[in-house]
């Protein structure tokens, strides 16, 4: 008898994501085809990718979709299911077995499976030999206990006939994202359809998702993206002193093509950002892994406080020992940011770091990356004050109507 | 760019927008499909370029990443405006896309029909008809851009000596004003079929060339000019970069 797994779907229904994955794609011009896992065509985890939104499947049974090819026409109805074949072996006695566990555990926790095992079922063959998609249920999935991530699931695929032993036929990887929450814009699900290029990539969710690694909440998850982003300075980006501050990746929507290439070591648009650019990619990889920011403006033209600009190790108001002409003022400065985007909303800020210690005009500096940070009225010493001069303050105010979610191309 | 509306007033006071925003050129340029094919600016190659939609207030366009033998990058945006009052105002939105107070003049004459630029002119931004060019170092160097930026512009303005230089070919056709929109379907057609093989570019001296529902119509100025007011110069530029062979403009007289 040879039995053989044709192919899997795990986003077998696009209309929903509490018992199954996201709707995806790769990048701007590349899909991701259903069934993800394909035989002959998947061979790395990559090539067989899926997203899971932790919160709207919790408290479901995920089910998954396959296909089986029977070549023995004697046989029509298999038991077939499939297992984790990570196992973990027994680490040494005492106090450095528990060091083991630990480090085991924390290793199956960044990497390994979230979606436990496929449950066993009968799967019944027509006279061709084909089972058609028949849906199954996962069992033990850690989904939910893990947080955000891009693991490799491995299953070994087992049948057997009546009560006799499990045969192994197959054994297939899967490259899992686990993300906080569908993901908002610029992100979204529909239309389901190749043009949609809205869509989150798995370009974006594996920087995103490596990047809030293990986080288990939106904030958590928003802090670990802004901290990246601003260590990116001065090896992969740097603001734009000599070009005035200009806008490059995000000039009315987002290239995002050309960042992910900058991430992989090319060209890119260049090594220049500005806010603009940094509250933008922010705001994508973060909301791509489920949070729910905007990039949203403050301004106009207020004096700053001395600051570390991405890229920088000069504590100075932005560029200002540059030689191109800054003053040590922005006419408008931007960030990721929440809620309504207003003064009691927190900011996330991948541009600069400001003076964290109780006077933020003067040395001795602190260094202190905005992660939700409230943004504040004049004199609470809160992002306000640490971004902008005293005298600057005034004119430092939010501006709501600004906010937006660039689209991706 | 909503929410900016305050910001980018005070700027166009300071950059005399009023002055320029409707002040027509002597000859009025309209971009049609415009593309970079790799020879546009000697001694830079071509690395990607990437189709820009229409996002946050400013028209699709190009954006090109040039690189050099010495590692510098050049970034060259390509805004393609429906008119060339829009890509006044586009030009305006561009120059307040700078975080620095006062990063942005008047760029002197000779480039573009206006323009404006950045600190010691790193970046310099220019309309020519309804077309906006930004050039920026974008790494690896802090000269001027200007040089590069007047390629671009020479080139979109059909300089011949620039033509030359780039390698492009230019074929040009009158179009009576009123045979506009039967061609301007045809060319669309053409150009649907075979993408980035040439751009187009008309000329006209009265009245002016817009887009409207996809596709360049004609329209006239604020004197009315009739249909016997002259022609429009319909022109295919070419480069030879794209090998364009694919590109069918039988019966228009843009053929090769």
């Amino acid at each position: 008898m040879s039995l053989s797994l044709e192919a899997i779907k795990f986003n077998h229904d696009p209309s929903g994501a509490s018992a199954d994955a996201l709707n995806i794609r790769r990048n701007a011009t590349e899909t991701v085809p259903v069934p993800e896992w394909r035989a002959g065509v998947s061979v790395n985890p990559e090539d067989s990718p899926a997203a899971y939104s932790i919160e709207d499947t919790r408290g479901h049974t995920l089910t998954i979709q396959a296909n089986f090819r029977l070549t023995d026409p004697a046989v029509s109805t298999l038991e077939i299911r499939a297992v984790d074949p990570v196992v973990d072996p027994p680490g040494p006695p005492g106090c450095s077995g528990w060091i083991w566990k630990l480090v085991r555990a924390l290793i199956r926790a960044i990497s390994g499976n979230v979606l436990g095992e496929v449950k066993a079922r009968h799967v019944i063959f027509g006279g061709n030999g084909v089972s058609g998609f028949q849906t199954f249920e996962l069992q033990n999935a850690r989904l939910w206990e893990v947080g955000v991530g891009a693991r490799t699931t491995t299953w070994t695929w087992q049948y057997r006939a009546g009560r006799g032993a499990w045969t192994d036929f197959a054994t297939t990887t899967h490259r899992i994202y686990s993300v906080l929450n569908v993901p908002p814009a610029p992100w979204s699900q529909q239309p389901y359809v190749n043009l949609n290029t809205s869509l989150p990539w798995t370009e974006v969710l594996d920087h995103a998702c490596a990047w809030a690694s293990l986080t288990r909440d939106a904030d958590g998850a928003a802090a670990a993206i802004t901290r990246r982003v601003y260590g990116l300075g001065p090896s992969v980006i740097t603001y734009d002193c000599q070009g005035g501050g200009s806008t490059h990746y995000a000039l009315g929507g987002f290239n995002c093509s050309a960042f992910l290439e900058r991430l992989h070591g090319g060209p890119g648009l260049g090594e220049f950002v500005n806010c603009t650019d940094c509250a933008t990619i922010l705001g994508t990889f973060a909301n791509a892994v489920g949070c729910d920011l905007w990039q949203s403006r403050m301004g106009n033209s207020f004096e700053l406080n001395p600051m570390l600009g991405i890229g920088s190790t000069l504590w100075e108001p932005c560029c200002l020992s540059s030689g191109f002409g800054w003053s040590g003022s922005f006419s408008y400065h931007e960030v990721a940011w929440k809620g309504a985007c207003g003064v009691d909303d927190a900011v996330f800020d991948a541009c600069l770091k400001v003076d964290g210690d109780p006077d933020p005009t003067a040395a001795p500096h602190s260094p202190l990356l905005p992660v939700d940070l409230r943004f504040g009225n004049p004199g609470e010493g809160t992002y306000r004050d640490r971004l902008a001069t005293p005298t600057g303050r005034a004119n430092c105010n939010p501006l709501p109507a600004t906010q937006q979610r660039r689209a991706v191309y | 760019m909503k929410g900016n509306e305050e910001r980018l007033a005070a700027l166009g006071r300071e950059l005399a927008f009023g002055e320029w925003a409707n002040r027509a050129a002597a000859e009025r340029v309209f971009v049609w499909r415009f593309f970079f094919a790799g020879g546009e600016l000697p001694g830079w190659r071509l690395h990607r370029a990437y189709r820009m939609p229409a996002a946050g207030g400013l028209p699709p366009g190009v954006q090109a990443v040039w690189t050099r033998d010495d590692g510098a990058l050049l970034q060259v945006d390509a805004f393609e405006a429906p008119s060339a009052a829009e890509a006044r105002q586009a030009l305006l939105q561009i120059a307040g896309e700078h975080q620095a107070v006062g990063a942005v003049s008047r760029a002197p004459d000779g480039v573009g029909e206006v323009a404006v630029a950045g600190p010691r002119e790193t970046t310099l931004a220019l309309v020519r008809g309804n077309l906006v060019l930004q050039v920026r170092n974008a790494g690896g160097s802090r000269e001027t851009v200007r040089p590069y930026a007047r390629q671009l512009d020479a080139l979109v303005a059909g300089d011949a000596e620039a033509l030359k230089r780039a390698s492009v070919t230019v074929r040009r056709t009158e179009v009576p004003r009123d045979q506009l929109d039967a061609v301007a379907r045809r060319v669309r057609a053409a150009s649907d079929q075979a993408p980035d093989q040439a751009w187009f570019r008309f000329r006209t001296t009265t009245g002016e060339v817009v887009l409207q529902d996809g596709r360049p119509v004609f329209r006239a100025g604020a004197g009315g000019e009739s249909a016997a007011a002259g022609p429009v110069i319909l022109e295919a530029v070419r480069p030879a970069a794209t090998g364009a062979t694919g590109l069918d403009l039988g019966g228009l007289g843009l053929e090769p």
